[in-house]
């Protein structure tokens, strides 16, 4: 009886469920998609690095699956007990007619169950489906080859996914059954009769807050945008503005609902036209009393569109950087001794042996070690380096005690040291002779730099260190390098790298005169090297030989760590998949974010909707066309859904830009694209929820009272 | 005086073939232009439906009524909600004044929905509270007005657009008596003055007795009709007490 009955409740309210049933398909299939990205991964040919980095992912997705259930589980707690206030008279009749509060519960218990049931399924086949188009992401994102369409289906994430919803859907059924159990005949008949209490709040107040909201806010742009160096500090200031943001957003919220009144009914014109008084009223009553939700949807849809948009930007510029900062298969470095270094390696208590004592360490084996080059040092262990290397430059970077990054920056120092306290100037730079970097620039596949007498040039490809380096130049500072004095060469700093990295990090090379160094102050010694080989598959073999050959010189070395090396491969495998797991973290919360925030905004509509019921109709015997109380519905509601979005888009120019700041730094920036694609899955999901909640609630308002 | 309204032959069934019912079975009368007429009936006597009919929120099953010479039973669609809009106008028994709106915006919306020039709405909102003495209401809201000012806000919306019929359902229902008396001593004014014409459905013989005409209705029919004349309104209240008596059943319990 009791079944029969929570069957045909549910077919009756089916377009009232129509939100609550759409956010737990979607809820319920993203939970599955990205449980089940391991899976998928697991049918991909991949490195080892990349499958360090899935296990990885697939460990972070675990732990942030945790909190994503938590939100979901609020979210779905929170729209059952909308369901339950929009059903209120039901239970109410059910009461009078005697039924004991045990059998609504059940009622509602059954209910829960048989929407949890539908909704799992119907989300879980979503998610199945969605995840093979996801299957195809995965292995673009992680750059592999997918030979053949496989149909993946990952029984733990489904397992997980079950296991999840049945604990939030029986949270939903407690919460339900606690609602009945305290609920009181007499308000349950009275709901959505209650006349409301028109607060007007004062215009005067209102332009006050308005305007210390919008101070306020406009701090927190500058502090996000300007007064970044602090940021670099101490990483938790950046709460601060975020803080300040959340506040003013609240302000203006809470002020703009009586400015807005204030300001448009002075326009009599468009007051007083058709249903617009009505409309503004209505309009200014809902914002009063959903402050707080419109201000958390709009701090919801603010998250969505950096998250979404940072993590694709980072995805994107850290492959395009890829390309273009690994541009051989290998690059060694080995540190050398110079005439000032050489004593600090020889002297004894460096090594320490077994006992805690020094080693008695061979002196001559050491200094000679300490002056070979990457390739010497090979073959004095027996080995063949070069038979490996189709190509290679070897090249060498000088320092000395007397040139350090504050002799460099000169009157620059200063300004440097104000914006980026952690900068370490005093530790030697690094200087190389126009004909290594033009070698090496050649291999690279860059253009060469030309050099006059007793000129320099700044090599630098790392965008916060840019403008410093200009300014040296333009202030034609110059350099005592052994003995020489040396002026700039050009007023720009030539932009590139001699190193293979991940991103561009090169924060300055000083390039001179073949002439102007001293081989006894030979710091590092750079080998840039390409396999001989063709094939992927053999280049993979290849490195893997090399590697360990290297591993064995380092080991006979002396100073075990004496040559280090940075691969094409190497990199590539792990910033790709790095790109790939920001990325999918960054699509896993942006969509959680942006379906609790649609969702919660499309529920107090159609809470709206139905308190407002006597209204609609009300103004129909008053002789309002059905056409011009639509229209007035479809104008409030999109208000209601563009304010936030309006409001979280002011806060994402700003918010954007201190992301691209903070991507600079990691040697990356925000790509249009994927902002792009970002602001259509967002206008996609929300628009969904949009065009629901108009439906939903133009039925409703046509219901009699 | 021309006629107004006539109400032809109207017929209304509920129900089908098992089981009819006939809220009106027949019903004929007219009413002139500028005539403050009253209904009464008892409960289930039809007077609602018949109010309904004229006003075409329900349909008539048979008959025709005209408003001025128009058959208001053929209108459909739009014609209607214009119709609706433009002749009549309505007064309830709770009100119905839109909560979120102030007095004087309740009244304003009827005529910023009949699409009247802005700078007409003033001056003809200022008027119709002048004569029903809320000026000094308009600036407060439903919830801040008692049963009384609010009925008379609704009255003002419902005239405010200078309607040809003004159909009011048990408007005094709500009020204490000494508010219903105030409201009745308005419309009386504002027929006279605005030579408004009112139709009112009413149990109330107090309040029926405001009225220059009543006609009695009885299980659909028209039982009798009363003509004020120039009789004073107490003893046309005493006329009305002897028909109610006859007409008996739920109407007297009402008294």
């Amino acid at each position: 009886m009791l079944c029969k009955l929570s069957l045909k409740n549910i077919r009756r309210s089916i377009r009232d469920y129509s939100v609550y049933f759409i956010t737990l398909v979607l809820g319920i299939a993203i939970f599955y998609i990205f449980n089940a990205i391991n899976t998928q991964a697991s049918f991909l040919v991949v490195s080892t690095v990349t499958a360090d980095i899935l296990r990885l992912l697939s460990e972070v997705i675990t732990g942030l699956s945790v909190f994503i259930a938590f939100v979901l589980g609020a979210l779905i707690v929170y729209a059952s007990r909308f369901l339950m206030k929009r059903r209120s008279r039901e239970f109410a009749l059910y009461m009078t007619l005697g039924m004991r509060k045990s059998s609504i519960a059940g009622i509602l218990g059954m209910e829960s169950l048989i929407i949890g049931l539908v909704s799992l399924a119907a989300g879980l086949v979503l998610g199945i489906i969605l995840s093979q188009i996801m299957s195809t992401v995965v292995a673009q994102l992680f750059e592999a080859n997918m030979t053949e369409f496989v149909f993946t289906f990952s029984r733990e994430a489904c397992l997980k996914t079950i296991l999840y919803f049945a604990v939030i859907m029986a949270v939903v059924v407690l919460s339900d059954m606690i609602l009945v159990g305290k609920s009181r005949l007499i308000r349950l008949m009275q709901t959505g009769s209650r006349a409301e209490k028109v607060r007007m709040k004062n215009p005067v107040v209102c332009v006050l807050v308005f305007a210390v909201g919008t101070a306020i806010l406009v701090v927190a742009y500058r502090m996000v945008t300007q007064s970044l160096s602090s940021i670099f500090v101490a990483p938790q200031v950046i709460l601060i503005p975020i803080a300040m943001g959340a506040v003013a957003t609240f302000l203006i919220f809470w002020s703009l609902s009586g400015l807005l009144l204030g300001i448009i009914s002075r326009f009599k014109t468009v007051y007083w036209k058709g249903l617009n008084s009505f409309t503004f009223r209505q309009l200014s009553g809902r914002v009063n009393t959903m402050v707080i939700s419109i201000t958390i949807i709009c701090l919801m849809l603010f998250l969505t569109i950096s998250i979404m948009t940072a993590a694709f930007s980072m995805r994107d510029s850290l492959n395009k950087n890829i390309r273009e900062l690994t541009p051989v298969d290998i690059q060694f470095d080995k540190t050398l001794a110079t005439a000032e270094t050489e004593k600090l390696y020889l002297d004894d208590s460096m090594f320490v042996g077994p006992d805690g004592k020094g080693k008695n360490i061979p002196k001559e084996q050491l200094q000679k070690e300490l002056h070979q080059d990457v390739l010497e040092t090979f073959s004095d262990k027996g080995l063949d380096l070069s038979s490996f290397l189709e190509e290679y430059v070897s090249v060498y970077i000088y320092q000395t005690d007397a040139f350090d990054l504050s002799a460099a920056l000169g009157d620059v120092r200063q300004k440097l040291v104000t914006d980026h306290p952690s900068v370490q100037i005093y530790n030697n730079h690094d200087i190389m002779t126009v004909g290594d970097y033009n070698r090496i620039a050649e291999l690279y596949g860059r253009e060469p730099v030309t050099l006059g007498e007793n000129e320099y040039l700044i090599l630098c490809d790392y965008e916060p260190m840019i403008p410093f380096w200009k300014e040296v130049l333009e202030k034609e500072t110059v350099y005592q390098i052994f003995g020489h004095e040396l002026h700039p060469a050009a007023l720009d700093p030539v932009y590139g790298f001699v190193r293979l990295s991940s991103i561009h990090e090169n924060t300055g090379l000083v390039i001179v005169s073949d002439d102007v160094v001293d081989p006894a102050y030979r710091a590092k010694n750079l080998l840039a090297a390409n396999y001989a080989a063709q094939d992927e598959a053999v280049r993979r073999e290849t490195e893997g030989k090399i590697i360990e050959l290297t591993r064995q010189v380092n080991a006979d070395c002396l100073i075990t760590t004496v040559i280090g090396y940075n691969t094409r491969i190497d990199i590539r495998d792990t910033s790709v998949s790095l790109g790939a797991v920001v990325t999918f973290l960054g699509l896993y919360l942006g969509f959680v974010f942006l379906i609790s925030g649609a969702a919660i905004l499309a529920l107090k509509a159609l809470s709206d909707s139905i308190d407002s019921k006597n209204r609609y109709h009300m103004l129909r015997q008053i002789g309002a066309e059905d056409k011009e109380i639509d229209r007035s519905l479809l104008r409030q509601q999109m208000v209601l859904f563009l304010m936030p979005l309006v409001l979280a888009g002011i806060h994402t120019i700003f918010g954007l830009r201190f992301s691209q700041l903070i991507l600079e730094q990691m040697g990356t920036g925000i790509q249009t694209v994927s902002l792009l694609i970002t602001i259509l899955i967002l206008l996609l999901i929300y628009g969904i929820y949009f065009f629901i909640t108009y439906r939903s609630s133009r039925k409703i308002i046509k219901e009699t009272v | 005086m021309e006629t107004l309204l006539q109400v032809k032959d109207v017929e209304k069934y509920y129900g089908n073939k098992s089981s009819l019912t006939k809220a009106l079975d027949g019903i004929s009368f007219t009413v002139e232009q500028g005539e403050f007429t009253a209904i009464m009936g008892a409960s289930g006597s039809g007077k609602t439906t018949l109010l309904n009919c004229i006003s075409t929120i329900d349909r008539v099953s048979a008959g025709q009524i005209l408003l001025d010479g128009k058959d208001v039973t053929a209108l459909k669609g739009d014609a209607l909600t214009k119709f609706r809009r433009e002749e009549l106008g309505f007064i309830f028994q709770d009100f119905n004044l839109l909560d979120t709106l102030t007095a004087y915006e309740n009244i304003a919306l009827a005529l910023s929905i009949k699409k009247t020039p802005v700078s007409e709405i003033a001056p003809k909102v200022r008027e119709i509270a002048g004569q029903l003495q809320i000026e000094d209401v308009l600036n407060k809201y439903p919830y801040q007005l008692s049963g009384g000012q609010k009925q008379r806000v609704a009255s003002a919306r419902a005239l405010v657009t200078e309607p040809k019929l003004v159909l009011a359902d048990e408007p005094t229902g709500a009020l204490d008596s000494k508010s219903a008396k105030m409201l009745l001593e308005r419309f009386s004014d504002l027929n006279v003055l605005w030579n408004a014409t009112i139709l009112m459905v009413t149990h109330d013989s107090f309040s029926a007795s405001y009225a220059k005409r009543i006609l009695f209705i009885k299980d659909g029919r028209l039982f009798h009709e009363l003509v004020r004349g120039g009789d004073s309104r107490k003893d046309f209240f005493n006329k009305i007490i002897d028909v109610v008596t006859l007409l008996g059943g739920d109407l007297s319990d009402a008294l």
